[in-house]
């Protein structure tokens, strides 16, 4: 068994309350390393098709990468994976945090729930030891307080908890997965997945290290961040994220009201919301993810509304959505509401592009006053922003609609406000804008999980996404692949990584085919196909035919039919995926044995067989 | 000339936490991209900075004059 792994996976069933421990081989390791492939593979080997997320047949996957918990920056991260309640397809998140160092270091590369419990509970996972525990005690309250009545029960103040939050419990669709209060799987609505499954929380205690066959690349990168910060990782070591939404505003494409403008109403007033505002006036100190010296996270404090520092403060994305995108100039909102998110496990990006939708539409007449339950909906508004943010959590009055998601939600109103949503398969869309930002354009349509910001389209971020690397850390390929091998003792090639990661966004794509999503949902909507309307770009309008051939080419670049995208014959059996295709019967095509994805001399599930 | 300069993002890193507001002469007819040689920042550096003479999108060849407020700024991604 190779290093860097455990050999384990966590397996629960909370209907019956059994557990057990899955002891894959090296084989399926190295196939399925963390990330995407490794959700893909549970979803599309273990949930029927066509249930609803709800359902308890469902699973929620965490999926700890080679290099989660290992000794290096960037080691923090980890992955939570369902089918999504947001669009009943392919669902997935990255978080950091020590949560995900935690559990690996408790001796599990990853837990998969299933069923529902009867009545509240939450899991304790004390190194080998699980037990689903009753949480009657834990439901309907704030992270903060499950987390310090969890800590408290055990007599153990170093105890890691990933919980759902009550809008999780009420099953708000784009609840989130909070671990350490402040870092969150955000996007797909995992959180309300969790509460589905009448699961609060998972308390984790780890005392082990990862085992490792070769620490000299960790070693000698960890002392490489340091030595170079102020020349390599200056910017996030100082500010985080947020600090270049001044150059948005200049070139157009801020997200200001729901992707309708672009600038905001002076340079001035953007820098009075940005990374550097926050720093100068309310944050009390930089904070880090498990084994990182970047330290890239705020901490704010602001006595008068208690904000406090053990909730973070708003990233870059929470800025944009929250911020701009509601015409919000006022900081001390912003920074409050992103602390209530956090309370009660709300992914700001949904939150903030949904009710961006509700106000456009209240504006156009689309949203009567008795749908919003009399509140008056406008921009600028940071008391509304705060209100808001308790009402969706409970479900309260206009609440409960805005807690479908703003695409469900205009379903639910009519009258043409579809229009407005700016979403991709049902996924709000993240703070940029793809109009403007080529990286972006070429990402979002073909994200497996929708609007999604974290990049299914470059190697780059795939390849972290599978071994569970921070996106941030300034590492070339090569070092990722070092790192990679360090931990495993494997000799995995850049190249092979990038098999890897497409062979993940191929079974990615394998589920929502199965679910009914597909060539048809790889496109934007109206909005971003009208100019933005303040500045620069103003004349400027995105082709329809331009983003199709983009696609078909993605589509292409990873063996997949460049008309439907459908995974061909060829790239099926080269991945080894023939498992998981059944439902396809004669729709798979022979792409006479091309394999654009291909960088090794073969299938990495052979060489480990041999 | 005198001018006003912001730097945001990694490019703030050339005035090592004096990036905000910072006063830099420059010799009359100076342009931006002779303010960024002052401040030591290479030009034709990826991702391209995004630069702003006033508020308003500019260019590397923008002229500058005696009180003007200059923004350069590394596109940044995520968070």
């Amino acid at each position: 068994m190779a290093t860097g792994y455990w050999g384990r996976i966590l397996h629960v069933d909370l209907t019956s309350g059994r557990s057990w421990t899955e002891e894959p081989d090296e084989a399926f390791y190295r196939t399925n390393m963390g990330g995407r492939a490794f959700v893909a593979h549970y979803l599309l080997s273990e949930t029927p098709a066509g249930i609803d997320a709800f359902d308890s047949e469902n699973r929620l996957v965490f999926a700890m990468g080679p290099l989660t918990g290992t000794p290096v920056p960037g080691a923090g991260r980890h992955s939570v994976g369902a089918k999504s309640p947001l669009n009943n397809g392919f669902g997935e998140s990255e978080a950091g945090g020590f949560w995900g160092a935690e559990l690996k270091k408790a001796g599990w590369d990853g837990i998969v729930v299933k069923g529902r419990a009867e009545r509240p509970v939450y899991l304790w996972i004390n190194d080998q030891t699980v037990e689903i525990r009753e949480a009657g005690h834990l439901w309907g309250k704030l992270t903060d307080q499950v987390e310090e009545r969890i800590r408290a029960d055990h007599g153990d103040k170093w105890i890691r908890v990933a919980q759902c939050g009550i809008a999780g419990e009420n099953r708000v669709r784009y609840a989130c997965v909070v671990n350490d209060l402040n870092e969150v799987a955000g996007r797909t609505g995992l959180g309300a997945v969790m509460g589905s499954k009448n699961l609060k929380a998972i308390a984790v205690r780890g005392k082990r290290m990862v085992p490792m066959a070769d620490p000299g690349a960790h070693k000698e990168t960890a002392k490489w961040v340091s030595a170079t910060m102020d020349e390599v990782h200056y910017n996030f070591h100082h500010f985080g994220t947020g600090a270049a939404m001044a150059g948005k505003h200049v070139e157009g494409h801020l997200i200001v009201h729901n992707f309708r403008d672009g600038q905001y109403p002076s340079v001035e007033a953007v820098q009075a919301i940005d990374a550097k505002a926050i720093k100068a006036l309310y944050s009390v100190k930089m904070d880090g993810c498990y084994a990182c010296s970047v330290r890239c996270k705020k901490r704010v404090k602001i006595d008068s509304e208690d904000v406090r520092p053990e909730f973070g403060g708003p990233e870059y994305e929470t800025l944009g959505a929250i911020g701009t995108n509601l015409g919000i100039q006022d900081l001390v909102a912003i920074c409050k509401a992103n602390q209530w998110l956090n309370l009660t496990g709300m992914d700001s990006i949904s939150f903030g592009m949904t009710l961006s939708w509700a106000i456009e539409c209240y504006e156009l007449g689309l949203l009567s006053s008795e749908e919003a339950g009399g509140l008056a909906l406008g921009w600028n508004d940071g008391v509304l922003l705060n209100d808001m943010v308790l009402r969706v959590a409970r479900r309260e009055g206009l609440g409960d609609l805005l807690a479908e998601g703003a695409l469900r939600a205009s379903r639910k109103i009519g009258r043409d406000s579809e229009r407005y949503v700016v979403h991709i398969k049902g996924l709000e869309m993240a703070m940029h804008d793809p109009r403007a930002m080529e990286r972006m354009r070429t990402n979002y349509a073909v994200t497996p999980t929708g609007g999604d910001h974290t990049g299914a389209a470059h190697h780059r971020t795939s390849n972290r996404n599978t071994v569970g690397l921070c996106q941030f850390l300034a590492y070339d390929e090569d070092r990722v692949a070092a790192l990679l091998n360090g931990a495993t003792g494997w000799d995995t090639t850049v190249g092979e990584l990038e098999e890897q990661s497409s062979r993940g966004l191929t079974m990615a794509r394998l589920f929502n085919l199965r679910e009914g999503i597909g060539a048809r949902d790889d496109v934007f909507p109206d909005r971003i196909h009208q100019p933005i309307r303040l500045g620069p770009l103003s004349d400027k309008v995105l082709p329809r035919e331009q983003v199709a051939q983009e696609t078909s080419d993605y589509y292409h670049s990873h063996g997949w039919d460049r008309g439907e995208g459908i995974p061909l014959a060829e790239t099926i059996e080269y991945h080894g995926l023939g498992q998981y295709i059944g439902f396809l019967g004669d729709r798979v095509q022979s792409g006479g044995g091309e394999l654009p994805f291909r960088k090794t001399a073969g299938a990495v599930a052979e060489k480990v067989e041999e | 000339v005198l001018v006003r300069v912001s730097l945001f993002g990694d490019v703030s890193r050339h005035l090592h936490g004096r990036d905000k507001d910072h006063g830099q002469e420059l010799p009359e007819g100076a342009t931006v991209r002779e303010l960024m040689a002052a401040l030591g920042i290479e030009p034709g550096g990826e991702p391209p900075l995004t630069i702003a003479v006033n508020g308003e999108l500019g260019k590397i060849d923008s002229p500058l004059s005696d009180g003007d407020k200059v923004m350069l700024v590394t596109p940044m991604e995520g968070g």
